[in-house]
């Protein structure tokens, strides 16, 4: 074990911060930047059409006081009163009725969701005490059904992935073992089928394109809006942004009306799932690109043999270059519970170095989880912890070696008719789930036993 | 033979999984109903005195100064353009220079979306798209991060607050939920009182614009740092940062309970 640890591990001096906050800093400085020069972009795009906008808007006024001879601060005044009647929803052409039934509803369907266009808008000190206490609880719901929305999908495909290799397997001639005894928990069946992050991102992305394209000429052809402006509208709709520089279903009348009205609930609903969950895939592959990142710089490619004195120090601090020789393993029970008690926060001041956190049980991603992303598997968590420099000791190293390779040979023959288990048990980054949900899975004591 | 039978009825019962979230679905759609009922019944009559507010104030002015309704409507609708373009009659700041553009890409990739800047070129909505694409992304990614860190800063307080007595527990979900609450309660009621001094609303409406802009929904009916002369304008929109990461994480925890209460029914139905 000591020329394992040698070959494969490489000792760095005690980093700083671990890293979680690492990644967490990067991130915030990388965002910081992208708003840094998307501000420089968007500012040169539109600032002539400011100035330009500007100018004309005088020249109208100008025109119309001259014409008319009326007092600008008069003229002032009418346009305030105009502001003040644009927040409570009047404009120049009428427009549907902001507070009735359906308008209400379409009001509390743009703050649950958070796209909050802003054309209907509480004007009443209670409605606007009433929104504070509504808003919270229904945001918080909605927000649950987008994130459960995405794990529908994501278990969705991962049928249909079995289910072809079901049907090649059994086209092949091979007989294919009914594994659908258990029908409680699917989970433990699909298990070894998540499908991979740029799989879903494709598919994601590809339905968030359709209904984009079939909103948009919906919206184009009611509203005489460019195609151009109805796909922006959509984008800004769908990714719950809701500028409300353009807002669909405001006018007064509309041919088919109530179809209309319909159509466009549901594409907002329909579109809003999908660039939601495509936000959350792509969170993911951003989230795996960091850790490579930090990686990078923690490893910094050092390959020495390990300098840690102690000899109970299995200190291995840069599992990437470990990662290939390890394969994910599923360790039997009685290890596991061994592992639980190990990984108690005791303060084991003696063996690790200080800047070692024991107590990170609760950052369970650490820098080369690339492989085993979010990995709060029930058992898959503890596994991801090893690989991801967590101490063990020589001894259950040794253990979990043997008994691994059993596990490995058992799981080989598997292979042959229950599918591919290990391509893709570790591979596709949605172990453990998507988004907040995967956050808090085994963080808080409420969400550690079940799942 | 059995399993088969099993197979077949259980393909029409949907899955515990399943019928969580259909359930919710049917929830949600209900607290809307509900939600909007009520919106209706406090909001209509004030909305139908703006209507004859306005009517009445359009119809004086015609007749002071001797203007067709027709010319009227006009330049009413000349100043709608205007207004899409940001021009209001106060004087504000300018709405794409550095600093205001810096503020529009922060609501953009926070999804707030105030919509009190816009872009209005053709390349600017175009590209509006595919920036926000990655930059809300990784803004999620932040907030959820952000909440990763939080709830194990929480657990290590907690482990130490009890004194390292028992071993380490994990946080329970209603004691991260009451601290996360406490916190954005106290940002929201520090960021109203900045806001009431520098932007003249009151406190009520400064509060209502934190939960607004905090939960993301951003109406755009009150926005902050608009006045063409502010002092502490950075100040302001630091704070922004941190509260928004704060509220975003209330809501995945509420999610948490909502979804044990929910599982819980299920169980109970299914025993």
């Amino acid at each position: 074990m000591a020329q394992r640890r040698a070959a494969g591990g490489c000792c760095c001096p005690r980093a700083p911060m671990n890293e979680d906050n690492a990644r967490f800093c990067l991130l915030a400085a990388l965002i910081l930047l992208y708003l840094l020069c998307g501000a420089a972009i968007f500012s040169a795009l539109e600032h002539p059409f400011e100035l330009r906008a500007r100018r004309l808007w005088k020249q109208q006024l100008d025109n119309f006081t001259q014409r008319y001879r009326v007092n600008l601060g008069a003229l002032h005044t009418l346009l305030r009163q105009y502001e003040e009647a644009n927040g409570a929803g009047i404009r120049v052409d009428a427009l549907r009725p902001r507070w009735d039934f359906s308008g209400a509803f379409y009001f509390v369907g743009t703050v649950v969701s958070t796209i909050g266009f802003g054309m209907t808008t509480p004007a009443t000190i209670a409605g606007k005490i009433f929104l504070i206490f509504y808003g919270l609880i229904g945001c918080a719901a909605t927000i649950l059904f987008f994130n459960l929305f995405l794990e529908r999908i994501i278990t969705m495909l991962a049928y249909i992935m079995r289910w072809c290799h079901e049907r090649r397997l059994r086209c092949a001639g091979v007989r294919v073992e009914s594994s659908r005894e258990e029908t409680s928990g699917e989970e433990d069946s699909l298990e070894g089928w998540k499908p991979s992050v740029y799989y879903v991102m494709l598919i994601l992305g590809v339905a968030s394109v359709v209904i984009a394209c079939s909103a948009s000429t919906l919206y184009s052809s009611m509203e005489n809006w460019s195609y151009v402006d109805s796909l922006y509208f959509c984008f800004v709709a769908f990714s719950t942004i809701g500028f409300g520089d353009l807002v669909s279903s405001q006018r007064e009348q509309y041919e088919s009306q109530e179809a209309y009205r319909l159509g466009n609930c549901l594409f907002i609903l329909m579109g809003v799932c999908c660039i939601y969950s495509l936000f959350n895939v792509i969170s993911i592959i951003i989230k795996q690109t960091l850790n490579w990142i930090v990686g990078k710089l923690v490893c910094c490619g050092r390959h020495q043999p390990c300098s840690c004195s102690r000899p109970g120090c299995g200190w291995l601090c840069c599992p990437c270059l470990q990662n290939k020789k390890h394969k994910q393993r599923r360790l039997p029970p009685h290890l596991r519970q061994k592992r639980l008690k190990r990984n108690a926060v005791q303060p084991m001041a003696s063996h690790c170095p200080a800047g070692r956190h024991r107590y990170t049980e609760g950052s369970v991603e650490t820098v080369c989880d690339s492989e085993t992303d979010a990995g709060a598997v029930a058992d898959g968590v503890y596994v991801g912890r090893r690989m991801s420099g967590e101490m063990i000791s020589v001894n259950e190293f040794m253990v979990s070696n043997k008994v691994s390779l059993a596990l490995l040979q058992k799981q080989l023959s598997e292979t042959a008719h229950q599918g591919p288990r290990q391509s893709y048990g570790h591979q596709n980054g949605f172990s453990g789930g998507v988004g907040a949900l995967a956050i808090m899975n085994n963080r808080l004591q409420e969400t550690s036993v079940d799942r | 033979m059995k399993t088969d039978f099993s197979c077949c009825c259980s393909s029409l019962i949907p899955s515990r999984d399943t019928a969580r979230c259909y359930l919710l679905f049917v929830l949600i759609a209900f607290y809307m109903l509900a939600g909007a009922a009520i919106f209706s019944s406090l909001e209509r009559p004030a909305e139908l005195q703006a209507h004859q507010l306005w009517e009445k104030r359009l119809r004086d002015f015609g007749h002071e100064h001797n203007i067709s309704r027709e010319d009227l409507k006009t330049l009413l609708l000349h100043y709608e353009k205007a207004r899409t373009a940001g021009i209001r009659t106060e004087p504000g700041r300018a709405l794409w220079d550095i600093p205001g553009a810096f503020y529009f890409v922060g609501t953009v990739v926070s999804t707030i979306g105030f919509g009190v800047t816009a872009p209005s070129t053709v390349t600017g909505k175009v590209l509006l798209v595919f920036y926000g694409l990655l930059g809300c992304s990784a803004t999620i990614l932040f907030f959820n991060l952000f909440l990763e860190r939080i709830i194990t800063l929480l657990g290590l307080l907690i482990f130490r607050c009890n004194g390292w007595k028992t071993g380490y527990r994990k946080p329970s979900v209603y004691q991260v939920t009451l601290i996360l609450f406490v916190a954005v309660l106290l940002v929201a009621c520090g960021a109203a009182s900045l806001y009431s001094a520098m932007e003249g609303w009151t406190f009520l409406e400064s509060l209502y614009f934190c939960f607004v802009a905090f939960s993301t929904v951003g109406f755009g009916d009150f926005v902050s740092g608009q006045r063409e002369h502010h002092e502490d304008t950075w100040e302001t929109n630091c704070l922004f940062p941190k509260s928004l990461c704060k509220q975003y994480s209330v809501a995945p925890l509420k999610n948490q309970t909502k979804k044990f209460r929910q599982v819980n029914e299920l169980n109970s139905d299914n025993m």
